[in-house]
Parts: C-alpha cells; structure tokens; sequence
C-alpha cells in the first residue's frame, strides 16, 4: 500500500517538471509532450486519491482525461503538421503573429 | 300632391348637378350642350316650384318641412340641433316662382348673350350654382340655411362680377376690382348678419324659423287685419281670415284627406306647444307677452330691447346685400358683369334676397319699432338718393343699377313701415320689370357692338363676333370709369354709353316696345305692374304718415313720392336717349337686332310686366270681379304674421300718377328738344341754372366712393401702411426677428456649439476615445503573440488560485 | 512494497528530467514513455489495473508512437536546438526569473500543503448501516415494515425481500405491521454492515438479524451463501451437495448442523448447476427440503431460508426462501469502472465518444493536404476577378494581378528563412 502523500507528491513532482517543459522548450512537440506529462501527473494525483477514499470516481476521471488527452494529440500533432507546412518551423517563438 | 314637397331637396340637388357637370365636362361639351344642361336645370326648378305652388293651394297653404333624405340632421352638439331643414310656405313659394321663372328666362337670354364667350361652361356652371344657393337661401327653415345661402350667392355674385377679370388694357383688373368691392362691402353686412344670427342663438337657443307643426300664422293673428286699413270693407276683412287651416278645411276635400290621414288635432294656434318648442318668431311672440328678459350673464335685457339690437344688426347685413345706404356702392360697380348676371343676381333675385329675409323675420321688426324707423329713413333715403344719382349717369346698365337700388330702397322702406305685403309685391313686380330692362339694355348694348363692329369695316360677319363682344364690354367699362366729359366716341367706343346711341326704335323694335314696358312699369303707369306695387307702398307710408300719425310715415312718404318722380324721369331720360332721335353714331345706326334667344325672354318679361301687377289689385275699384282683391296679399298672409291689406287711396294712386307722368313729359321735353347738347356729350340740365349743380353732384355719383375713399380707404390704408412697414417689416422683422430672435438664437446656439458641444459633448465623447486607445495602447504590449507569456500569464494565475484553494491546507500545519 | 514505489518514481523522475534536457527529440520522447511506464506501474501499485493497462496502450503505446511518427515527419528531432536559457531573444530576460518564482511557489504550495495535510492519515467516514427485511413468516400477510418512524417498505409478501436500506447506525426500532399485529424489534446496527432482517416461524413470527457480506467476492467464479434455519419442528439441519444423483461417493455435506434460529458462516461455492439437499442433522437419512438443479452465480451474495411452506391441505412442510443480491465488484478492476461508467457516466461517456469523432474529423481535415480542389476554386475565382481586377486597373492606373504577393505569405516566408 503506497501511502497516498508519497504518490501525490510524485506526481507534483512531475507536473512540475513539466510545466517547466511547457514554460522552457522551443520546440512545439516537446511543449506538447510536456502539457502530456503534466496530464499524466495530475492522472496519478487522482488514482492515489481515489485508492485513498476507496472511490472509483477518480479512476473514471482518470480514464476521460486519457481519451481527451488522447483526441487532444490528435488534433494538436494535425496543427503542428498544418503549422509547420506553413512556416517551415515548429519553433514556437516563431509563432507571434497575434501580437498586439 | 301631398307629396310634392318633397322634392324641394331637389330644387338644391338639380341646379347643384348641373353646376358640377358644367363645370367638369363644360369645356370638352358644345355651347349648345351646355346652355341645354343649365337651362334645363334651372327649368326644372321652375316646375318643382309650380308644383309646390299647386301643392300649397291643395293643402289649404299649409306650410311643409322637409328633413331631406339622407341628410339626418345637420349640426349636432350637446344641446345645439341644427337641422337642415326646407320649408315650403307662401312666401318661399313666392320668392321660388320668380326667382326661378326670371332666372330660367335669363339662362335662354344668356345662351345667346354669352355666345362664343371661351368661357361659356363656366358661366353657365355659376349661374346653376347661384340658382343651388339662392334656393337654399329661400327654402332654408333656419337662420344658418339662410345665412350658407347668402354667403354663396355672395360668392357666385363675386365670381360673375368678375368674370371677365382677364379682358386687356386693365379692364380686367376694374372687374375684378368691382368684385372685390362687392366682396369686401356685402363682408361688412355679413358680419352684421353673423352678429344678429349669434344674438337670435343666444335669445331664443335655436335657429329654426318655425318648428314642425308650429303654425307661422295663428287663426286669430289677424283679427285687427282690416282694422288698420280704414278704406275696408267688412267683407274684404272676413275674406281675409280664411287663413287657419280649420278654416279652409271645407273649401277643399284635399285638406280634409289630409288631416285625416295624419291623424293630429288641428290646432288654431301654438298655445299647445311650449315655449322651448317654438321657432324663434313663435318664442319672440310669447317673450314679448310674457316680458321676457334676455340674461346677458352680466346684466339682462328686455325683449323688445334685444329684438332691436338683432334687427338692428339684421339692418347691417340687409343693407350689405340688398345694397342701401350706406353699403350700396358696390352694385353700380357690380355691372362690371355681363348683362344676363346683372338682370339675374344684381336686379331680379340676390339683392331681394335682403328684403325677403325682413319679411320673413317681421315678427322682430314689427316689434322694434325703433329699428322699423331706421329701416323706414334708409330705404327712403337710398330711394331718394339712387333717384338722384340715377338722373346724373351716362351709362344704361348704370341708370338701371341705380334704378335698382332705389326700387330696394322702397322695398325697404316699405317693410320700415310695416307694409311686408307691398314690399313683397314691389320686389316680384320688379323682379320681372327690372330683369326686362336689364335684359333690354343688354339686347342693346349687344346690337351697339355688333353695330360698330358693321360700321368699322371688320364686320360685315354677322353673328361672328365672339373677340368683339368682349372688346366691347372691355372698353365698355373703362369709359364708365374714367368719366372724361368730352367723350367723342371715336376714339373709345363705349357701346353701352347712352351718348353713343339714338334712333334705335327703328333699329330694333321688339327691344324698343319691350323696354318701354319696362320703363312704364318701373315709372308706376297705370296699369303696369310697378303702378300697383309702388302704389301700394306709397299708400301703406301715406297711412302710416297720415292716419296713425308715424313720422317713419312721413318721412317715406315724402322721399318715396319725389323718388318716384324721378324715377319716370331718368327712366324716359334713358328711353329718350336709347331709342328716339337720330342715331348719334354709325354703330347706333347699323345696330340690328337680337337674336331669337334674347328676344323672346325678353317677351314673356314684357307681358309679365304688364299683368303681374293685377295679382295684388286693392279692392273696390272694379277689379275684384277680374283679378280677385288682394289675392297676393292674402297668399302671403299664410306666413307673414303682420301683414296688413293695403289700402287703396285715390289720391295718393292718382297723385304719384300725375307725378309719373309729367315727369315722363318732361324728361321727353327736355331730352327729346336737346338733341344737339347731348350729341356733344353734355347733358341738358349740366348748364341749366338751378339745376346745373345738382346734375353735376348726381353725375359724381354724389361723391360715394370719394367720401367712402377719404373716410374709410385712405386711413385704412394709412393704417395698413403703418402695420406693415413699421409695425410688421420695421419692428417685427429688423428689430424683433433680426434682433432679439436671430440674435439670440446665435448667442444660445454660439453658446451651445462652442463650449457645451465642442468642449463638454465633444470632450465627453474624444475623452472617452482617448482613454480607451491610450489602455489600449498600454495594454497592446501584454498581447505578444508568444505563447510562452500566455503560458507563464497562466501559470501565474493558477498559483494565485492554488494559494487561495490550498490555503486552509497549508495554514493547517 | 514502498521500496518499489521509491525505486519506481525515481527512475520515472529521472526519465522526465531527462526528457525535458535532451537535445534531441525522439530521446525525449523516448524518455516520456518510460516515465509513463512508471506511472502506469505507479497505478498497478494504487489499485488501479485496467487504468493500468489503459496507460500503456494508449500512452505509452498510441499517443507517444504518434508523438514519435510526428517528429520523424517533420525531420524535427534537432528543432529544439537549445533551450530558451541562452536564448539571444532580448525580450524574455524577465522570463526565466518569473518562471523560476511561478514554478517555486507552486511546488512549494503543493508539497506544504500535502505534508500539512496528512491526506494519507486521513480516515474514510464510515458508511451508514444498511438492512434489508425478508417476509419468511408463512402465517403472516403482507406487511409493513417501518425503521422508527420511517417507512421502509409496504406490501411486503412471503417469500419477498426488501431492497437494502440506509440505516441510522446504533439502535434501531423495527415495526413490523400485519393486518392487525404489530411486532416491534429492536436491532442494533453497525456502520459499514449489511443486514437483513428476516421474520419467520409459525404464530407470532421471530425476527433474526442476519449478517449479510456483500463485499467482493475474492474467489475466483464464486458466490457467497447463507443458510439460515427457520424450521422449529428439527433441532437443526445439515446441508449436503449431493453432487451428482447416483454417486453416493460425491456427497459432501457444507452445514454439518445448524440450529434453529442459527445461520451458517458464509459458504464460497463455485458457480455451476448443483444439487443441494438439506436434512435432519440428527437423522442424517431424513429428508428436509432439497434444492435440485440449484443455479450457484458468482459474485453474488445469497441467503437461504429453510421456513415451513403452506400446502394446500392447511398443513405445512419444510421448504427453503432463497434471496440473491449482486456482490460488489473488484475495486479498479475493468468490471468495476465498466459499472460506474454505463450508469453514472453513461452521459459524459457519449460526449466522450462525440470528442473524439470530432477530433478524428479535425485532424483529418487539418493534415489534408489541399491540393486539386483548392486550385481549381482558385482558378474559378480568377475568371471571375480578372474583368474586376482590369477595371480596378483602368482606374488606378496600375497593373493589378491576381498573382500579387500577399501580405502573411511574404512575412512566413521569411519568417521560415531564418
């Protein structure tokens, strides 16, 4: 029985990491891997609560942030395809045509 | 023929239509069409009229009062109910046989008198539309029926005065001056009229004349009816009560059928009917006998007192239309008309048209008698004066104009002194005198013109004369006005001009017999009609003067009976001057004449003037058997409450006959032996001594139109003057308008532009711009369109909101 | 155990630090997929095995292979040449200490508030007791049954059970209402028990609480039964499985005796067709009741009732009442989250479904390279246009073509040269 505490500070452990990968990387998929690892981290947040007050209900959170997370890659890695055939760079630094 | 009155709304409907189709469609039809149309219409009134007049001898003169179909009342107010309401009685049956007997003879007369005229329809249309008025002025139950009649006939007595307001060389604008004067002057005695109408309203809170079932004439109204004339007979006396329909219910089975099938109890008098009930004239009888007093909201007067307020006020617009003293200017101009409009409107029908409503309302002016004096030394002097003036004038339509002021001027006079018979009498005589001699002077001016026309060589085409009759008429006129004395006739032919003319007796002879039958009736010759008219008023004042010792009497008396006298003599002045001598021009000498249609009214007038005064004959001397005594006298005495048989008085009839006659032979003395003056253009009695001046003041017109002009115009125009260029133009519009509304409107509007709206609306509005694109611009450098500041912006926002969530987590350590 | 977590998360710590410092990308990739396989192990050890799976099929397998195929498409692997610390971009020198502050604070607030709170300490609340009332009194009507003053159920028959019902937990009165009998119980009801509450016995009917577990059924293809004696005529009974009819060898007796009034200790059968008989525990060859053909479920929880049965004569003779509930499924296990997800979530579930058509459909329509169509449109327009375009340069007085440089094209242009 992994103590819960344990678990959860894992996993902050590794949405920090990546949200350091969102604020840091250049690169557009390896921002979008990160955005993945912080969803993974706040997936095991919510197992080791839901082991820890005996409810299931996480685990179907669980498994919706999966198969959105999942739709999400599909369509985020279809932008990064359309982007990059436009500007030839997947840079995300490239990317400032909105800027005020 | 109990039914036959109602189709007195046909009398209004008919002459309306034919107005309106003559006035639509006139212009696409012929002449021949449209003189059809409006004479037809005017012939059918004629016949409804004898069809009324069959009517009211059926019914034992029981008068009649239509609510025309589909007319459900008229003015409506919370407690005001003014029907429109037509009666049939004596007296408008009287007025409808003459007015639309003369006026359908008129209308065959102008289809040839205004041939080739380019605007003939419309002539035709005003004259259908005079007759829709002028009927609804006569059979109107109400004061405001009567008084819709007056002003329209006004209005169609304005529109064919001047009718020819486009003749060249400014006649036109002397036309239509002329019917503006007669606008502007018949204004005045409407609003007199107006003010009596008001004042009847207030009196008596209705307008009705007579209500239904009312009876106008009670069966004992007349039990002192002969006691007033002292030369008649008992028999005479009893002959006049049969008034009552009680009375004459056994003369006819008509009557009887009637009151059977209407099922009343025939009433001899109103007493049955309350006092709210009655017309005016019934309410002013039972006010009188009550003493009534009038609340003014102030003050209150007595009844007699408020009746001569109103017949006072009734006086001003009597004097207004029927053209006395002092509002008679107008007519003399109003001949700036063609000949068939002065014959119809402004000799024959409208100018009674005051007469008739003093008989209709006698019942107020028996009762003023302060006002029955005024009305008794206007008319008497208008007479007097007209005489006068009549004498000094060159031009016949003129004569006859002044002629017929003065004749009104006995009409007037006579209802001053209680004769509403004679009066009556007097206008129908005249009506059929005056209209023949209006006709004659027509028919010769006519043959003046085509005369000249002949004679200046550019004739020779008969009857094609349609530029030349205007010309005429144009150049008429602008001699009348101009008065130079020494008019040659050469240069400016007036063709109606009596000093262009002589020796037409030859020329035209129907028009010459015709028109001294008028002339003899209008002198009071025995036995045409104007002796028996004139007679009878002249007895009426003598009586009044002598036997009931009334200075009114007197008075009129004495200036009716020197009036006369100058009437026969102006009158054979004019024949001497139209139609004996030599002709005085070429247009004189080769005058031909008239056409058919012109002649042949001018017939039927000719022999009415001559037997239409037997219908009023006085009794006991040798006519009864013939004509009946007094027959006209009686009929009318079915509606008119005071009226009284005249009295027949051999002195006086012979008298006024002496004075008739040697006037004739004088006038024919003088004129006929001074031929040579009158060829110069002078008069006779211009350069007589003694008479000389009077001649020259008469010729003057007696300087009317200078007084009214210095008395009246020039300060009103000096007003007017005032008003508009300092009071209007100088104060209003450069001091007020430029001054204080210009500029202050620039101020305010300087005040609102500059500070309220450039510097706090606009400040308000730029202010709001400004700062929005100043944050905005402050704001533009946040949106960098790097992804990674929206990450961090983001982030920092979930550490904002996991310290507020996970604070309680945390402070729990 | 924990030995494993710490062994397990390091490394997953690792591999994600090291995903984040690669300069390559499909190392970092690669090192996303092991730290996903520790997760998806970190999920087997916090009970949650089909999330497990789940994690590695979709994660590390589909999503990271896609991650993967995109790189390699795109020739990205060397994109992030560097990170953005020793970036020459002057406009994000404020960056890296704000990100610094934003990610100390959240890790800080995070780990102060999880050792704060002592989450692992913490207890679940105890669930409220729940009953259920089974009519076992064969002489008695329909009843009523009320807890304290609370209606639990009406028109309870023979032979019928109530659902089960929350409880106050401690001491409960039950009121049994007949037609003209009251009886009243008092029962004492723990939290986070299951209990039912069964009358029975001729005349006036006893009422017994009887335990009943309706927790998972551990064994494999099992089910959970409960034989309780409610026949006053024997002292006790003996339950044989007589297994097959003829073979007298394959008797195996699973109550040796129970009393009246008594129940068994929960029997864990197997499911299969059996052939049950119950008999007089003291004579062992006189027949009670026999349950033949008895249908034995898994993962169900079952009580069986030996009461007297009416029979037609007015007499009555032994007979058995069987109430069966469903037992509760494995926790984290496939069964349990496919239960929770076709009642409570079905909703979210069909939105789910409806997101991912959608996203299908978006990433299809995204990566659709233009091609023919988009030409021939473009072609089309130009017909069009080219009248306009030559008015519009009659008036200017300049040549206008279709062909003209737009204003994004030329700025991504140069944006992709450098």
């Amino acid at each position: 029985m992994i103590p819960t505490d344990m678990a959860v500070l894992l996993s902050v452990v590794l949405f920090v990491l990546g949200t350091l990968g969102v604020l840091l990387k250049r690169n557009a998929i390896l921002v979008f891997m990160s955005v993945e690892l912080m969803l993974n981290a706040t997936n095991l947040a919510l197992v080791a609560f839901a082991q820890q007050w005996g409810q299931e209900t996480g685990h179907l959170f669980v498994f919706f942030i999966i198969t959105v997370a999942a739709a999400e890659v599909a369509v985020g890695l279809a932008l990064i395809v359309a982007i990059f055939r436009t500007k030839k760079s997947i840079n995300i630094d490239d990317l400032h045509q909105l800027e005020g | 023929m109990e039914n036959y009155p109602q189709l007195v709304p046909l009398l209004i409907i008919i002459p309306s239509v034919g107005a309106f189709l003559n006035l639509v469609f006139g212009a696409r039809l012929r002449e021949q069409a449209v003189a059809t149309i409006g004479i037809i219409a005017a012939a059918l009134t004629f016949v409804i009229a004898v069809l009324l007049y069959t009517y009211l001898y059926a019914s034992g003169f029981e008068a009649a009062i239509i609510n025309p179909p589909f007319l459900d009342g008229w003015i409506r107010l919370v407690d005001v109910e003014i029907p429109w309401q037509m009666r049939v009685d004596t007296l408008s049956v009287t007025m409808l046989l003459f007015v639309t007997g003369v006026g359908t003879l008129i209308h065959i007369y102008a289809m040839g008198y205004m041939h080739g005229d380019p605007r003939f329809h419309r002539f035709f249309a005003y004259l259908n539309m005079f007759f829709a008025f002028m009927l609804i002025l006569i059979t109107g139950n109400n004061f405001l029926m009567l008084f819709v009649g007056w002003e329209g006939v006004g209005l169609c007595s304005f529109l064919l005065i001047g009718f020819w307001f486009d003749k060249a060389k400014g006649v036109g604008w002397r036309n239509s001056n002329a019917a503006r004067k007669a606008m502007i002057v018949n204004r005045v005695g409407d609003f007199g009229l107006m003010m009596g109408i008001f004042l009847i309203f207030w009196t008596f809170g209705t307008l009705d004349f007579y209500r239904p079932g009312e009876l106008a004439v009670p069966a004992d109204a007349h039990s002192e009816y002969g006691e007033e004339s002292h030369s008649e007979t008992e028999e005479s006396a009893e002959s006049t009560l049969v008034l009552a329909a009680q009375e004459t219910a056994p003369e006819g089975e008509a009557e009887g059928g009637h009151g059977a099938a209407t099922g009343e109890p025939e009433y001899t008098n109103n007493d049955h009917i309350v006092t709210d009930q009655l017309g005016v004239f019934g309410q002013a009888e039972r006010f009188i006998e009550e003493g009534h007093e009038v609340d003014f909201g102030p003050f209150s007067l007595p009844i007699e007192t408020v009746l001569t307020i109103i017949t006072l006020f009734m006086l001003i617009g009597v004097a207004g239309k029927s053209a006395q003293i002092p509002l008679f200017v107008w007519l003399p101009d109003a001949m700036a008309g063609p000949t068939p409009v002065s014959a119809l409107i402004h000799a024959a029908t409208m100018v009674t048209a005051g007469v008739y409503m003093m008989v209709r309302s006698n019942v107020f002016f028996y009762e003023a008698e302060l006002t029955s004096f005024i009305v008794t030394v206007v008319g008497a002097s208008t007479a007097i004066v007209a005489g006068v003036i009549a004498v000094g004038q060159w031009d016949i339509k003129r004569v006859l104009a002044y002629s017929t002021v003065s004749q009104l001027g006995f009409m007037v006079a006579a209802v001053g002194i209680g004769a509403y018979g004679a009066a009556m009498f007097h206008l129908v005589t005249h009506a059929c005198f005056k209209a023949l001699l209006f006709l004659g002077s027509g028919s010769v001016i006519h043959g003046m013109e085509h005369g000249h026309h002949i004679a200046h060589g550019h004739g020779g085409h008969g009857h094609d004369d349609t530029p030349h009759d205007e010309e005429a008429h144009a150049s008429a006129h602008k001699a009348d006005e101009e008065h130079h004395p020494d008019h040659s006739g050469e240069t400016e032919f007036d063709p109606q001009d009596m000093r262009n003319m002589g020796g037409l007796r030859a020329k035209m002879p129907v028009t010459y017999v015709t028109y001294v039958i008028g002339t003899l009736a209008l002198a009071g010759i025995f036995p045409f009609a104007g002796f028996w008219s004139k007679d009878e008023i002249l007895a009426d004042s003598w009586v009044a003067g002598l036997f009931d010792g009334e200075l009114a009497g007197f008075i009129a008396f004495g200036l009716l009976i020197v009036a006369a006298g100058f009437t026969a003599f102006y009158m054979w002045r004019q024949v001497v001057l139209v139609f004996h001598g030599e002709p005085r021009t070429e247009a004189a000498a080769r005058a031909p004449e008239s056409a058919p249609s012109m002649v042949i009214p001018l017939l039927v007038l000719g022999v009415l003037s001559i037997f239409v005064g037997f219908m009023n004959v006085p009794s006991g001397i040798g006519f009864d058997s013939i004509f009946g005594a007094h027959v006209f006298t009686d009929w009318l005495a079915h509606t008119v409450l005071h009226i009284h048989v005249a009295s027949f008085n051999p002195l006086v009839a012979g008298g006024a006959l002496l004075i008739a006659i040697s006037a004739i032979i004088l006038a024919g003395r003088i004129y006929g032996s001074s031929r040579e003056t009158v060829l110069q253009g002078r008069d006779p009695l211009e350069n007589r001594e003694g008479v000389g001046s009077l001649w020259r003041v008469a010729n003057a017109r007696m300087y009317w139109d200078q007084v009214y002009g210095a008395v009246i115009e020039q300060p009103f125009n000096r007003l007017a003057k005032f008003l508009a260029d300092t009071l209007d133009w100088a104060f209003w519009h450069d001091y007020f308008h430029d001054t204080v509304l210009a500029k202050g409107f620039r101020t305010v509007g300087n005040i609102l532009a500059r500070p309220v709206d450039l510097g706090i609306i606009d400040g308000i509005v730029n202010g709001i711009g400004r700062v929005v694109r100043g944050v905005g611009g402050g704001l533009r450098p946040v949106q960098t369109g790097y992804v990674r500041t929206y990450a961090v912006t983001l982030l920092i926002g979930v550490v904002v909101v996991l310290v507020l969530l996970l604070l309680p987590l945390i402070q729990r350590g | 155990m924990t030995e494993l977590f710490l062994v397990v998360g390091v490394l997953a710590v690792i591999s994600a630090v090291f995903m984040l410092l690669s300069d390559n990308a499909v190392h970092s990739a690669l090192f996303l997929v092991i730290t996903m396989v520790g997760i998806a192990f970190m999920f087997l050890l916090l009970n949650a095995p089909f999330l497990a799976m789940i994690q590695i099929t979709v994660y590390a397998g589909a999503i990271m292979v896609l991650f993967l195929f995109v790189i390699m498409l795109l020739g990205a692997e060397r994109a992030d040449v560097s990170s953005l610390i020793g970036s020459d971009n002057r406009k994000f020198r404020w960056y890296i200490p704000v990100v610094a502050v934003a990610i100390g604070s959240i890790f800080f607030i995070f780990a102060l508030s999880i050792l704060n709170s002592g989450v692992a300490t913490r207890q679940i609340p105890a669930d409220p007791p729940q009953a259920r009332f089974l009519h076992a009194a064969a002489d008695v009507g329909a009843v009523e049954v009320y807890a304290g003053e609370t209606l639990l159920a009406a028109d309870v028959t023979f032979g019928t059970a109530t659902d089960f019902v929350a409880l106050p937990e401690g001491a409960t009165s039950v009121r049994i209402v007949a037609d003209a009998a009251e009886y009243v119980v008092d029962v004492n009801l723990e939290a986070d028990t299951s209990s039912t509450l069964i009358a029975y016995g001729a005349g006036t009917p006893q009422v017994s609480v009887i335990p009943t577990d309706r927790s998972t059924v551990t064994d494999q293809r099992s089910g959970r039964y409960v034989v309780f004696n409610g026949y006053a005529d024997l002292e006790a009974v003996r339950v044989i499985d007589i297994g097959t009819e003829f073979d007298e060898n394959d008797n195996n007796t699973l109550v040796e005796s129970l009393p009246f009034g008594e129940y068994s200790a929960p029997l864990l059968v197997e499911e299969e067709t059996a052939n049950w008989t119950i008999v007089d525990a003291n004579e062992p060859d006189d027949l009670v009741t026999r349950l033949e053909a008895f249908e034995l479920e898994r993962d169900t929880a079952s009580l069986i009732a030996v009461v007297p049965l009416p029979v037609a004569d007015g007499t009555v003779r032994p007979g058995t009442v069987v109430v069966k509930v469903e037992a509760a499924p494995d926790f984290g296990g496939p069964r349990a989250i496919g239960y929770k997800l076709f009642t409570t979530f079905l909703l979210p579930f069909q939105l789910l479904a409806l997101l991912l058509l959608a996203a299908m459909v978006g990433a299809i329509v995204l990566t659709h390279r233009e091609t023919s169509k988009a030409r021939e449109r473009a072609g089309g327009r130009r017909r069009v246009s080219r009248p306009l375009a030559q008015v519009i340069a009659a008036q200017v007085g300049q040549d206008i073509t279709p062909d003209a440089p737009q204003l994004p094209g030329g700025e991504g242009s140069r944006a992709a040269g450098d």
